[in-house]
């Protein structure tokens, strides 16, 4: 079953890729904020007009 | 929602004007370093407080000042802390910045400190951590659960091994909270619930270690890494907060952050901090005197409001002694400061009791617990030991291990986070905004509550009018509400609500005489509105408005209304034997508040401050569990020294007193529900000790007859935690889900 | 300061979305042709009889298009509108993504042109041959590199949770991809899977099961987290639940592969292993199905009117099905029932057809009259099109999994003596064939569906005028909170996208040999069978051809450990015997009976003149059969060219093949084929052969194609359960 050795070590790499990608995430500060970023999705970036 | 946040410079909030200098100290080099969290040549980032921010369009006008004024580059709001994080141009000062701001209709709160999370990261990488090895860990034991570990012992120890590596961050991260906290309690010679933890810990990591090392086996490090994960989400549970709202305000965070000094004639801007004794100050309309001073003016209307809840401000004269708190109203004062800011009255009173040790009865009830258990299980091992030295002394040191292992209480550690956070989860879904879960520790108990009068059992934004005197035609009336409409200031509100049936007539000359009144001109005559100087009247006390006109007059008197109905279900519930009245007044409502039902011994009528603090004291000196609510800067000693201190307020995200919790004036009337709450969680928390003992003990005999399997304590694990969980929320949930929510 | 003005690139979304909307009906079409073939055989299999549409060659054509074309166009399509805007931000360089999009197109277009012709490397789902796989690898990582690269050069600081799915899909259909294509080139057409029999499946069916998870489901739940918010315009329901929902999904998908092959020779442990976490995975799928559900909470008005929002609650229902009918599938005793039937079938439709092209068709109504700055041409036709597909949904999943169940039911049926009641594996197959017409209809009604939509978004696109370039004006805010005490080390990194992506691609390569390390040096420890042993010559290009006619799809060969199963087949797999079968052909779906034993089972094994009749018409020898007639196997010749090199090929695989062998293979092989051709002819009846000239005939026979097949055939099972002297 030398697969699933391989296996588990891909996915233990990946697991911790994530777990990077958490850390990283975390320390960013990307979850201080968890509802402000799903209202500013909806809004859209038109440019104002000059005539302002 | 496209075109609700179209942007317009107009739409949404009102802009409103500022008072000229109003934001200037904050241009004071040590002011301005406060605020300032970044600054280069290219960009200046601030961090801001702004409570006025409550739905999706602030985002959007928020976001988008950069339109209003190009010298602010970004902002970005954090809309659960009422934040925004602005970066601007250097060569704009962080007044303008304020100005800006406060004109869109956001104004900032200086008050606010901007000192958190730090210990949240740290936080969600354990927890992290911990997820992620009990996660791995438990998909390579998986063929160990199913038995068929042995089939393939190479697998085996590489996946054991794994786990070795896994769970070392674990212990050292993740877990280290537990071991210092063990290790604090030692060392000053007690115990808490952390020692049984760790010693289980411990354990269980060593023995698994051991398994490992000696290609016996995985070991337990699924239930070790487990253990911790249960554990952090339960610490996770309980440390959940409110984020947007301030219970630890402290009092500068209501005093102007600096002043207006006057020397020689001269007037410079100074912190507040560096007023001494003797300094004479220069206070606007609308600021606020940070020291306790003395009037220096002829004479000042001063509003005390943030004091002590009445919003109608007093007239003070020459020489009058001024406290610190009272907010100016009309005409500028002078002022000389008596004591410094941190001398004053309020301060003190404050000072005093900000060291209140937060009740944890039932955590201290729980590290009790905690000794009888670990002394048990230890007498346990060492009887267990001793009957195995008979039987087989070869088992005794697995049967230890095994023992230490079982009583490890993550469940008993499980318990209190979990019901002390759903209770405090279904407080809030109701208007109760607890600080903390410990505050639902000190809400199990209470018997007493205590009443501030103003502001608390009466609405102050509802007035019962009552009309001393009237020589005014009904013309006149039409003119004098239809003034009234143009004001803000409370009285002139009620007025125009009262008589709000009147139609209006157009005026001209419209004329706002600050602290005064207001004038105007209709049919060439001189309207006039308000105190009894401006109306060149006599006045009798209390809160009064007088309407004059070519000579005819009116004389107002106005009384706050109770919230009869929300006092009067409380009083039925709570019974009226337990409630109590500490008013700052005179004891011209005594009648009312007898009418409503309050018992007469126990109304106490001219409390100041200190007052109510030391008649809280003596009932709880009495033995008594007390409850206080009130809701002005004068509750602050009562509110400290209470078992709990409830801020009532109309505005759940304006200026509250420190307190243990913030009540919505609009869930007043559930102030029984709440206590019920508090109660029945002890009764939850208590099954739910009791059900993780059961499981403890289980555990414990199985692992005195030495039958301990790791696969048996991977499941003994989280079924005990999942079963406190779901007790917890459940008991909880059930019984007050859905009553409250009407 | 000025916000600063920059656009966004909706020509790549245009291009996307009509590769997309083309793919999807072509992939619809051949999925369509593929199911008629099953409803009415007679007419394509005795009137048609076209090699290249076969349903062996054309079946993996069609999940090929939908997974790769449809699917993968819809999901890059999604994937440039909101990345750009999530990001505040024009695509890092808009040479990469038409490079993508062309580099895309190219691949498909490879892959039309390559399987219908049997140039396959016979892996389900990954049927591409080398050269693809790595135009597939280089095309995947560019398109990473300039999503990554635009991450990196980002206006705004937070990271929306959809994009936290893109990136996830990103790196794991990356490393799948690339463990699963390891292949060993023979010739330009022909490779071999690097891996053998039991490890092959596992790798394969690891790659399987999560190109489910992160090419049909993170990269769409991403798009849901952006379009269903967008289109009922409210925030998502609970944002905190959706980054939850993302770790507790990320870390449990990458371990449910083995649950795909259960009752296989795979271990129990493996397997259990596998059902485990795919129970598990219900909790955090339904997370994203009722956060995406509760977001509308409220609007359920706005649904009845809005037919994008009624396209994405159907998908979201679909999706939520499917994820709590794929765990229950991987219990044991319900996947007795449902494996190789189809069942599986049924159940991937509701994914494929429910969530992944309703939520495409949902995406592609909101976008076109956003990208054409105009109103859609007819809502009224979308909402034709929205019950013409859902009804076409009902009408293709209802009767498969009728059809599955009841098959699977037949398969089991015991007499009371003990006898299979269905013995005869036909009449298990020619019951459904009504259930096959009914899904036709279902399919036919989705296809149409997906028409009407092309020409109401033809129409639309032609009523307005394309915004190429959005313009767009935003602050940048991702500076915003950095320290300004030392700059955090990926803060360096940050500005030189290049050197990133080589730091990475360097740690990949690391990553990668650190794995590959353990399978040297671990002891290969699958039991091995003394007496299975290689392939002969002719047996090897026997199976190189029934892997070009794909005859996976429809045979499996892999006899389950259960009574039913070793009743009609013979003993059941073990993993010893596939040592040597580059790749394994296992297969997921009986539609003819299972191989495995075909020649070692004595009650099974039939003639090889049998084999020949059958081959050449197969209704005469079991009438009613739906396999079509393989005449052209008569025709060619068989090509020998390759044989050396496939031996050596092999000998590099490690099968044990005699040094020098690949000189004497071709001889060994021609004498092979004599001895097969004599017999055929041998045991024709007189009356068939009268006038002809046998030895022309064995001359003619023995240099075909047929008579490869026919060897591989008999060969099946023959190593354990045969005395290799029966020969």
């Amino acid at each position: 079953m030398g697969m699933i050795y391989l296996m588990l070590i891909v996915s233990l790499c990946i697991a911790a890729f994530f777990l990077g990608f958490f850390f990283w995430a975390t320390k960013m500060g990307q979850f201080d904020d968890d509802y402000t970023p799903s209202v500013r999705v909806l809004f859209e970036d038109e440019p104002t007009t000059k005539d302002e | 929602m496209g075109d609700f946040y179209r942007y317009e410079a107009q739409g949404g909030v009102k802009p409103r004007k500022e008072r000229a200098d109003q934001f200037q100290f904050l241009d004071l080099t040590e002011i301005r370093k406060r605020y300032i969290q970044f600054e280069n040549a290219q960009q200046v980032r601030v961090t801001l407080s702004l409570p006025s921010i409550h739905c999706s369009s602030c985002i959007y006008l928020l976001e988008n000042l950069h339109k209003i004024d190009a010298r602010i580059r970004s902002t970005q709001v954090h809309f659960g802390r009422k934040e925004a994080t602005l970066v601007f141009d250097p060569k704009m000062a962080l007044s303008e910045v304020a100005k800006l701001l406060h004109y869109v209709g956001y104004e900032p709160d200086f008050g606010q400190s901007n000192t958190k999370k730090q210990r949240k990261k740290t936080f969600l990488f354990q927890l992290g951590i911990a997820g992620f090895a009990f996660g791995s860990i438990m998909l390579w034991s998986a063929p160990e659960y199913f038995g068929l570990g042995k089939e393939n012992p190479g697998f085996r120890n590489f996946t054991a091994f794994l786990s070795f590596i896994v769970s070392i961050p674990v212990l050292f991260f993740s877990a280290r909270d537990y071991f210092i906290s063990a290790f604090k309690a030692l060392r000053s010679k007690s115990i808490n619930l952390d020692v049984p933890i760790t010693i289980g810990i411990l354990a269980l990591y060593l023995q698994s270690t051991w398994q490992i090392i000696s290609l016996q086996g995985p070991g337990y490090m699924d239930s070790f890494a487990g253990f911790i994960f249960f554990l952090l989400i339960g610490k996770w549970f309980q440390n959940r907060t409110y984020e947007s709202m301030a219970f630890d305000r402290d009092f500068t965070s209501f005093f102007p952050v600096a002043v207006l000094r006057l020397i020689d004639d001269r007037q410079e801007i100074i912190p507040v901090e560096a007023l001494h004794e003797g300094d004479e100050i220069h206070i606007r309309h609308e600021e606020i005197i940070p020291c306790d001073c003395i009037l220096l003016s002829d004479s000042a209307y001063i509003d005390y409001s943030f004091v002590t809840g009445e919003a109608v401000p007093v007239k003070l004269e020459k020489g009058a002694f001024v406290y610190a708190g009272g907010q100016i109203q009309g005409v500028a004062a002078r002022l000389k400061v008596e004591a410094s800011s941190q001398r004053s009255h309020l301060t003190q009173l404050w000072n005093e009791t900000k060291d209140k040790i937060p009740s944890h009865q039932l955590i201290r009830y729980q590290d009790r617990l905690a000794q009888y258990f670990l002394g048990l299980v230890l007498l346990i091992a060492a009887i267990s030991s001793i009957a195995w030295y008979v039987i087989d002394a070869h088992q005794i040191l697995k049967v230890i291990v095994s023992i230490l292992i079982v009583a490890c209480p993550c469940a008993l550690a499980l318990s209190a986070p979990f019901t002390l956070g759903n209770a405090m989860r279904l407080l809030g879904n109701s208007g109760l905004y607890l600080k903390n879960t410990s505050v639902v520790e000190a809400l199990t108990s209470i018997d007493t509550v205590v009443f501030d009068k103003t502001g608390t059992l009466t609405d102050p934004s509802s007035y019962q009018v009552r009309v001393i005197s009237d020589q005014l035609s009904d013309q006149d009336w039409t003119c004098f509400v239809a003034m009234a409409r143009q004001s803000t200031h409370p009285l002139s509100r009620a007025l125009s609500q009262v008589y709000a049936h009147l139609e209006s007539c157009d005026l001209t000359h419209f004329n706002e005489r600050k602290g005064l009144g207001i004038e105007a001109q209709f049919a060439n005559q001189n309207y006039r509105l308000g105190s009894a100087i401006f109306c060149e009247e006599q006045s009798s006390g209390g809160s009064e408005l007088f309407l004059k006109v070519d000579g005819r007059c009116a004389h107002l008197q106005f009384v706050s209304n109770f919230r009869t109905a929300e006092i009067q279900t409380i009083l039925q519930q709570i019974g009226a034997a337990n409630c109590h009245v500490l008013s700052g007044d005179d004891q011209r409502d005594k009648e009312a508040l007898l009418t409503l039902g309050f018992i007469e011994s126990q109304l106490h009528f001219k409390q100041s401050p200190q007052d109510k603090s030391d008649a809280i004291a003596a009932m709880k000196a009495s033995g008594k569990q007390v409850l206080f609510i009130g809701d002005g800067l004068n509750d602050v000693g009562a509110l400290g020294s209470a078992h709990v201190g409830v801020a009532l307020s109309e505005d759940m995200f304006r200026f509250t007193p420190s307190s243990d919790a913030i009540l919505d004036a609009k869930a007043l009337r559930l102030l029984p529900q709440f206590l019920k709450i508090g109660r029945y969680s002890k009764n939850v928390l208590i099954v739910c000790l009791a059900f993780s003992l059961t499981y403890n003990s289980i555990g414990l005999a199985v692992a005195i007859s030495a039958q301990l399997t790791p696969l048996f304590a991977a499941i003994l694990m989280p079924i005990s935690s999942i079963t406190i969980v779901l007790i917890s929320t459940l008991l909880l949930q059930f019984k007050f889900g859905t009553k409250l929510k009407n | 300061m000025e916000a600063e003005k920059f656009s966004y690139d909706n020509r790549i979304v245009r291009n996307f979305a009509y590769a997309t909307v083309i793919w999807g009906v072509t992939g619809m079409l051949v999925g369509l042709i593929a199911a008629l073939q099953l409803a009415f055989p007679d007419f394509f299999n005795d009137y048609l009889g076209f090699r290249y549409i076969s349903f062996g060659r054309i079946r993996p054509l069609h999940t090929n298009a939908v997974i790769f074309a449809f699917v993968g166009n819809g999901i890059f399509m999604g994937y440039y509108y909101s990345l750009q805007r999530l990001l505040k931000s024009r695509m890092w360089s808009d040479k990469m993504s038409y490079l993508h999009f062309w580099g895309w197109q190219t691949i498909i277009l490879c892959a039309v042109l390559t399987l219908p012709f049997g140039i396959t490397s016979g892996k389900e789902y990954a049927e591409l041959e080398w050269w693809i796989d790595i135009m597939i690898a280089g095309i995947w990582v560019l398109w990473g590199w300039n999503m990554f690269a635009t991450i990196l050069n980002r206006r705004v600081k937070h990271l929306y949770v959809a994009i936290w799915f893109y990136i996830a899909t990103f790196v794991t259909v990356a490393m799948l991809h690339i463990f699963n294509s390891f292949e060993l080139p023979v010739s330009f057409l022909k490779s071999y899977s690097w891996y053998a029999g039991v490890q092959d499946a596992l790798v394969q069916w690891w790659y399987g099961h999560n190109a489910v998870a992160f090419f049909l489901t993170t990269p769409y739940l991403g798009l849901m987290y952006y379009f269903v918010p967008k289109a009922a315009n409210r925030p998502v329901y609970s944002y905190r639940l959706s980054i939850i929902h993302f770790w507790a999904l990320i870390f449990l998908y990458i371990w449910a592969g083995p649950h795909h092959l259960l009752y296989s020779t795979l271990p129990d442990w493996a397997q259990s292993l596998g059902v485990v976490f795919s129970v598990m995975l219900i909790a955090p799928s339904w997370g994203g199905m009722l956060n995406g559900l509760l977001t509308l909470r409220g609007v359920w008005d706005k649904v009845r009117d809005d037919v994008m929002l009624k396209f994405m609650v159907v998908a979201l229902t679909a999706y939520g099905m499917s994820t709590f009918e794929g765990p229950m599938l991987s219990l044991k005793n319900v996947n007795v029932i449902s494996h190789f039937t189809d069942w599986t079938v049924a159940h991937v439709h509701i994914g494929g057809l429910g969530w992944n092209g309703m939520m495409t068709f949902g995406m592609l109504y909101w976008l076109f009259p956003r990208l054409y700055r105009t109103e859609l041409y007819s809502k009224k036709m979308a909402n034709q099109h929205f019950w013409i597909a859902t009804l076409g949904i009902l009408l293709y999943a209802i009767p498969m999994y009728i059809a599955g169940f009841m098959q699977g039911l037949m398969w089991q049926d015991f007499n009371p003596d003990g006898t299979l009641t269905n013995a005869d594996f036909l009449k298990t197959v020619t019951q459904l064939k009504p259930f096959y017409a009914l899904r036709s209809i279902g399919g036919l009604l989705y296809l149409s569906g997906a028409f009407l939509m092309f020409y109401n978004l033809v129409k639309t696109a032609k009523s307005g005028s394309l915004l190429a370039d959005e313009p767009a004006e935003a602050v940048v805010t991702k500076d915003l909170h950095v320290e300004s005490k030392g700059e955090y080390w990926h803060k360096v990194i940050e500005r030189k996208p290049i050197q990133f992506m080589i730091l990475s691609l360097v740690v990949v390569a690391i990553g990668g040999v650190i794995e590959i390390i353990p399978t040297m040096i671990v002891k290969e420890n699958v039991p091995t069978i003394a007496s299975v042993k290689p392939y002969t010559p002719l047996e090897l290009e026997g199976r190189d051809i029934y892997v070009r006619e794909g005859c996976y799809n429809c045979h499996s060969q892999l006899v389950r450990p259960l009574r039913f199963e070793t009743a009609r087949y013979g003993d059941y797999s073990k993993s010893g015997e596939f040592v040597y079968d580059h790749p394994f052909q296992w297969g997921s779906k009986r539609t003819g009976p299972d191989l495995a034993r075909e020649g070692g089972n004595t009650k099974i094994r039939k003639s090889n003149f049998w084999h020949y009749q059958h081959l050449m018409a197969p209704k005469d020898v079991s009438p009613g059969s739906l396999m079509p007639a393989y005449t052209w196997l008569r025709e060619e010749n068989l090509d020998l060219s390759l044989t050396p090199n496939k031996i050596r090929a092999m000998q590099t695989l490690g099968v044990p093949y005699a040094k020098g062998y690949d000189a004497k293979a071709v001889a060994d092989l021609k004498k092979q084929a004599h001895t097969i051709a004599e017999d055929i002819v041998a045991t024709t009846p007189k009356q068939v052969l009268a006038g002809v000239n046998q030895a022309t005939l064995i001359k003619d026979i023995e240099q075909k194609e047929i008579v490869a097949v026919i060897a591989y055939l008999q060969r099946l099972g023959l190593d354990i359960t045969v005395k290799p002297s029966t020969k």
